[in-house]
């Protein structure tokens, strides 16, 4: 019975194997048989695609009375859970609800990690951002961004004290090790200005500029508003911020499903009617002003 | 929903996946190694008549056992740098973690099968002069690998599928390359499916393997 039971097992473990093989040269085959459109690797069917006569989400928004805002409340102080009461705050939480008043809606906080949001948002689970995104072109394929600005994100460098360098140039060397967030634009830019440098990523956020502090990577492009609290947070960790400043400055901005023109309008006039109105103003200085004001002393090696 | 797969984006990423399951291996195969052998010694210990020894190792065992994984992973990579400038490779970490949690397991296996061999074989080869060492590397154990080997080689896969969770400290196993090329191609269902089907056929071998291991060495009979 035992000789017998462990054949079959064999067996199965074997047809396990062949098709592990099987599925393998498959592939290898059909890549080498297919002729190759260089374009092909850059298309995404974009999914929710609204067709005349769909229901714009803006108006099934109003109709249910809530508003699904997707977000990753990982980052302050755009978003992120407030340490006493555990409520959403941050500018774009403020965003968020601004615009939920105006429709007359209240909002339920999807909560998602920021790398699944995009899939999130194929997938239905949300009907829009409540966080802005950067306007990566290769993203802009799967999701509609909207053309006004939710925040204009300056990338700079965060790089560990024992790591001196006198021009960028430095830095595209096999031996300068980034550490970035997964899926973030800053990996993806950092990968196309510095492709000779070696990369680690990390999910969370926290662990990448730990990465830095520890000395295992020498460097980590990213946010300002996640350097500085980073820095706030670990007073004694030997990081500063490049002192060159912001190597570029990213549009960042709500996403929605493609093809959904009518909420796509509706929320870039929003973001033009009040920023007329300087409600995004007032409120990023509410929220941003320490951060500012702490550069110039963050500048130096710690 | 009008999802529309694309699996031909695992074909031309393929050589990517293939990499990082390679370091998944490499990764297991290390770890399994150092809990044999650690397993070993901890189980030798716990079976030692000097009471610090024993006790030493038992606490060891029961920390062990109960001391999540992933928690563990990240003192040992995180904790150690914070805390007292100790900075792992991220590879080392990862093979450190889930050998030294693993080596518990593995004392543990390795005590019931010594157990197992029957008194008679010790008193017999005391009354024969034969040394500790050669009690147990020429009597008890090739008596006991019979009875250890099934549960060991349980323990083996799941070291192998415990190695998926190095990723979360930058190890460029199949996870790492799996989560990055979903996020670049926005595709987890294709990326994922693929990832899970390759890691339950490596196990699904591996555990062929250690079967067919268990049939040579007679298990059973």
């Amino acid at each position: 019975m035992e000789k017998s039971n462990r054949r079959n097992f064999l067996k199965m473990a074997g047809v396990a194997a062949a098709g592990l093989g099987a599925v393998g040269l498959s592939q290898v085959s059909a890549a080498k048989a297919a002729p190759e459109n260089p374009l092909e690797k850059y298309k995404t069917i974009a999914v929710h695609a609204r067709q005349d006569g769909a229901v714009a989400l803006v108006d099934q928004v109003v109709e249910n009375g809530v508003l699904r805002a997707g977000v990753d409340l990982t980052f302050p102080p755009l978003q992120f859970r407030d340490p006493g009461t555990n409520e959403p705050m941050g500018y774009c939480v403020d965003i968020t609800n601004a615009i939920a008043a105006d429709l007359g809606v209240t909002v339920e906080w999807v909560e998602l990690p920021f790398a699944e949001l995009i899939p999130g948002l194929q997938a239905g689970q949300f009907d829009w951002s409540g966080i802005g995104l950067t306007i990566r072109p290769q993203r802009a394929q799967a999701v509609r961004f909207i053309s006004e600005p939710l925040f204009m994100e300056d990338s700079i460098l965060l790089v560990n004290n024992d790591f001196t360098f006198s021009d960028l140039s430095e830095l595209n060397d096999a031996g300068v090790t980034f550490s970035n967030l997964t899926g973030s634009a800053q990996d993806a830019s950092a990968k196309l200005q510095f492709p000779n440098a070696t990369y680690t990523t990390f999910e969370a956020m926290q662990d990448s500029l730990l990465e830095v502090a520890t000395g295992r990577a020498q460097v980590s492009l990213v946010a300002l508003w996640n350097a500085i609290p980073f820095i706030d947070e670990n007073p004694d960790a030997p990081v500063y911020i490049w002192e060159g400043g912001s190597l570029f400055a990213d549009m960042n901005t709500i996403m929605l499903p493609h093809g959904d023109e009518k909420t796509a309008f509706w929320l870039e006039n929003w973001m033009r009617y009040h920023a007329a109105h300087k409600l995004q103003e007032g409120l990023w200085a509410k929220w941003q002003g320490e951060n500012l004001a702490k550069l110039e002393e963050y500048s130096k090696p710690r | 929903m009008n999802y529309k797969f694309q699996w031909n984006l695992i074909s031309r990423n393929w050589d990517t996946l293939l990499e990082g399951l390679v370091v998944t291996y490499q990764v297991a195969a290390l770890a399994i190694v150092l809990a044999s052998i650690l397993g070993l010694v901890l189980a030798l210990m716990r079976l030692s008549s000097r009471r610090w020894l024993s006790l030493l190792a038992q606490v060891y065992i029961e920390v062990g056992r109960t001391l999540p994984l992933y928690v563990f992973l990240l003192w040992l990579y995180f904790g150690l740098a914070v805390a007292l400038g100790i900075t792992l490779k991220s590879f080392q970490a990862g093979v450190l973690a889930l050998g030294l949690i693993a080596a518990a397991y593995m004392a543990e296996i390795y005590r019931a099968g010594i157990m197992a061999v029957d008194r008679g074989q010790f008193e017999a080869a005391r009354a024969l002069g034969l040394t500790a060492p050669q009690i147990y590397g020429d009597v008890v154990l090739p008596q006991a690998v019979r009875i250890i080997l099934p549960a060991a080689g349980n323990q083996f896969v799941g070291i192998f599928k415990g190695a998926a969770i190095v990723s979360v400290i930058g190890v460029a196993d199949l996870m790492f390359h799996t989560r990055e090329l979903s996020l670049k191609f926005f595709r987890p269902f294709e990326f994922y499916t693929t990832s899970g089907a390759i890691l339950i056929a490596s196990t699904l071998i591996f555990a062929a393997l250690v079967a067919v291991l268990e049939r040579r060495l007679g298990w059973g009979r």
